[in-house]
């Protein structure tokens, strides 16, 4: 059963053989797989359960209510970032485009060299990433429900001679309603909320919303269970009823803010000093083009196409169209030149690019005056800065392409370009200062996996170095860009993890029974 | 005091902001909805957040007191409107960014709006009761649309 805080007349307390703290990709395959291996697990979830009846494809609803702060999580560092995550049933999974792409082999053979990971094999991960895109139904979208938008920047980017192709995404019957990551209205998006979650639920798995963890309770340098809080007491400000669970197996799926945040609050599993470090997030940066024709957004999929041309060098475009609440808020025009703008709004076309870094990162630190929040650190350096830039320049020349009568990029210098400025744009030297108003996705890596104790927070099943019996699985463990987006390697990750969760159960009920069996040979 | 000021700096700023006076089509803005997701943003946001947003509000009043010898609020509308578009017509990413945060709640008030919206071709209404009819599960196919039931089309006025 999905519990709330309505649900709950006071402190409870729980016992089981697994808590999961976070119901996101990581957090709800862990759930499902174990449920339905007959485990009793327990889901502490921080966001609240919204389904489909909630979902009224408005932004600002979701940003609210399904967004971590409100939407305005933040990097501190040149330029900032707004990191969009989830913060509900489901996680990001819940808000997201529903991508889902493999990584590449080079990428997994970047994890054998550089990480020590060679457990984890190519036809081992195929096979996970075969069994969740079935699970999923992850396939390329209906090229009748993709949209005016996705279509045309890819016949655009295909007459530069660009690759590029329609983007596979975990939807089912998708009627191209705009909305992906306002929670999807029709259910046709399998978000762990619609699929894993309620899976395990029917398999006895019940998960606890609304209840902030404090603290992962250990007992002999073992963790035992977890002990949190729900929000809210009766409204009158004062604190909600307690949650313990007992368990002996915790699994810290919180996400690459909130996992690491919560050992670093409690001063565990940093024999390395890596927790919160290696911080790696795909920087964005988009582009709305002026059309002479109508587009017709936010109708249709976000994120239907992509452009791979330049993904060797850590460049994907990938669609993403925004309703005209969320261009607005990030047009650099106020007054009369915003209402010009936006009453043009349906003549607009988007897209966006990912840069994986090559030389930038990030930290999660604690915040210095709350245990609960964190401050993220990160700077675009480097090539990293020219590559950004590049991407830019990349989108723009397709839009020109196209016949787009100027383009908006989220520059400081050429907030609205012109066919004739793209020359000069190109001959201006990067800066990362010149971005405004950008956002990135997919966190990764703060408390990454790999095979050296010293260099690593988990190892390649997940399984904490320092405390037995603690397990990480989400984005935080992934321990370098991927690339493209991550959901699809978390969920398989989560599935391969949960085998390993399994087995220290077997292991952990066969050295009880042999306690058992020593004390009864005692008496 | 302070939370008086700034309120009436984001009421005094809306109709500046937004410029939608020579643009018919466009509904009128509504100053208190600005205000209202204001004092929301400032309860239920990152406190930093608030902060910053509340210090740039004041700034904005200080650089007004410099120049006009009153408040924003204080001033006429048409002072009012010359001191922002001068601002507006700046370069720079500290006037990029000053301006992204003091007008955050004005923009997000308004083009949230679903009359605003569906102006713009998003009938948020209209969707989301089509797609109360179009539900999808996991163990069944949709079946296909009706004839005369074709999803609903940008349903835009401009």
């Amino acid at each position: 059963m999905i519990y709330s805080r309505e649900h709950i007349n006071g402190d409870v307390r729980l016992i089981a053989e697994v808590a999961v703290i976070g119901s996101g990709a990581g957090g709800a395959t862990i759930a499902k797989e174990l449920s339905e291996a007959g485990r009793r697990v327990v889901v502490l979830e921080a966001g609240g359960h919204f389904t489909r009846e909630d979902f009224n494809l408005r932004m600002d609803f979701a940003a609210t209510n399904m967004y971590w702060y409100g939407g305005q999580l933040i990097t501190l560092g040149t330029p900032m970032f707004v990191i969009p995550q989830g913060k509900t049933v489901g996680g990001t999974t819940t808000i997201n485009s529903g991508t889902c792409l493999r990584m590449s082999h080079s990428v997994l053979k970047r994890w054998h060299l550089e990480h020590g990971l060679w457990d984890i094999k190519d036809e081992e991960l195929a096979l996970y990433y075969a069994a969740v895109e079935e699970y999923l139904f992850v396939q390329k979208g209906d090229p009748e429900v993709l949209g005016k938008n996705a279509t045309l920047f890819l016949e655009g980017a295909k007459s530069l001679g660009f690759s590029g192709g329609i983007l596979p995404r975990n939807a089912k019957d998708c009627e191209g309603y705009g909305v992906c990551c306002f929670g999807c209205p029709t259910d046709a998006k399998q978000s762990a909320n619609i699929s894993y979650i309620p899976d395990a639920v029917k398999a006895g798995c019940d998960v606890y919303t609304g209840v902030t963890v404090d603290e992962l309770v250990l007992q002999g340098g073992r963790v035992t269970g977890a002990k949190g809080r729900f929000a809210g007491g009766n409204g009158n400000g004062s604190p909600g009823p307690t949650i313990e669970v007992s368990a002996d197996v915790v699994v810290l799926a919180a996400g690459a803010f909130h996992s690491p945040r919560m050992l670093l609050a409690q001063g565990l599993c940093n024999s390395s000093g890596e927790v919160g470090r290696n911080l790696t997030i795909h920087p964005c940066s988009p582009t709305v083009a002026v059309m002479d024709e109508k587009i017709g957004n936010p109708k249709g999929v976000p994120q239907a196409t992509y452009v791979d041309e330049f993904a060797d060098d850590g460049i994907m475009l990938e669609g993403g169209t925004v309703p005209p609440l969320g261009v607005a808020m990030n047009l650099p025009y106020k007054g009369r030149r915003l209402a010009e703008f936006m009453s043009g709004y349906p003549n607009t076309a988007m897209f966006g690019g990912m840069l994986s870094e090559h030389c930038s990162t990030g930290t999660v630190k604690l915040h210095p005056r709350d245990r609960q929040r964190y401050v993220i650190t990160y700077n675009l350096r480097g090539d990293d800065v020219r590559r950004f830039r590049f991407m830019t320049e990349i989108m723009a020349e397709v839009w020109f392409r196209l016949g787009a009568k100027s383009v908006f990029t989220p520059t400081v210098s050429f907030p609205d370009m012109l066919p004739s400025d793209l020359k000069r744009f190109k001959r201006q030297k990067p800066k990362a200062s010149d971005y405004i108003a950008v956002s990135a996705y997919h966190p990764l890596g703060t408390c990454r996996m790999g095979d050296d104790p010293e260099r690593s927070v988990v190892q390649h099943t997940g399984e904490t170095w320092d405390i037995p019996g603690l397990f990480i699985c989400d984005g935080s463990i992934v321990p370098m860009s991927l690339g493209v987006n991550p959901q699809l390697t978390i969920f398989a990750l989560a599935m391969r993890c949960a085998g390993f969760v399994d087995e220290e159960l077997e292991k952990l009920a066969g050295r009880q029974a042999g306690g058992r069996e020593s004390s009864s040979d005692l008496r | 005091m302070v939370l008086r000021i700034i309120e009436d700096t984001v009421r005094a700023m809306t109709p500046h902001v937004l410029g939608t006076n020579t643009f018919p089509d466009l509904p009128v803005p509504d100053p208190e909805a600005s205000v209202e997701l204001l004092r929301d943003w400032l309860e239920k946001g990152i406190p930093e957040f608030g902060t910053v947003t509340t210090a740039a509000l004041l700034a904005l009043n200080l650089y007004s007191l410099a120049n006009n010898g009153r408040t924003l609020p204080d001033c006429n509308f048409r002072a009012q409107a010359s001191l922002l578009e001068r601002l507006f017509k700046r370069k720079g990413s500290l006037t990029y960014g000053f301006f992204y945060i003091v007008s955050m709640p004005i923009v997000g008030a308004y083009y949230a709006r679903d009359d605003v919206q569906k102006t713009l071709g998003f009938d948020v209404v209209a969707l989301k009761e089509e797609a109360e009819r179009r539900v999808v599960s996991r163990t069944a196919s949709l079946p296909k649309n009706e004839p005369g039931e074709e999803l609903t089309e940008s349903a835009g006025t401009l």
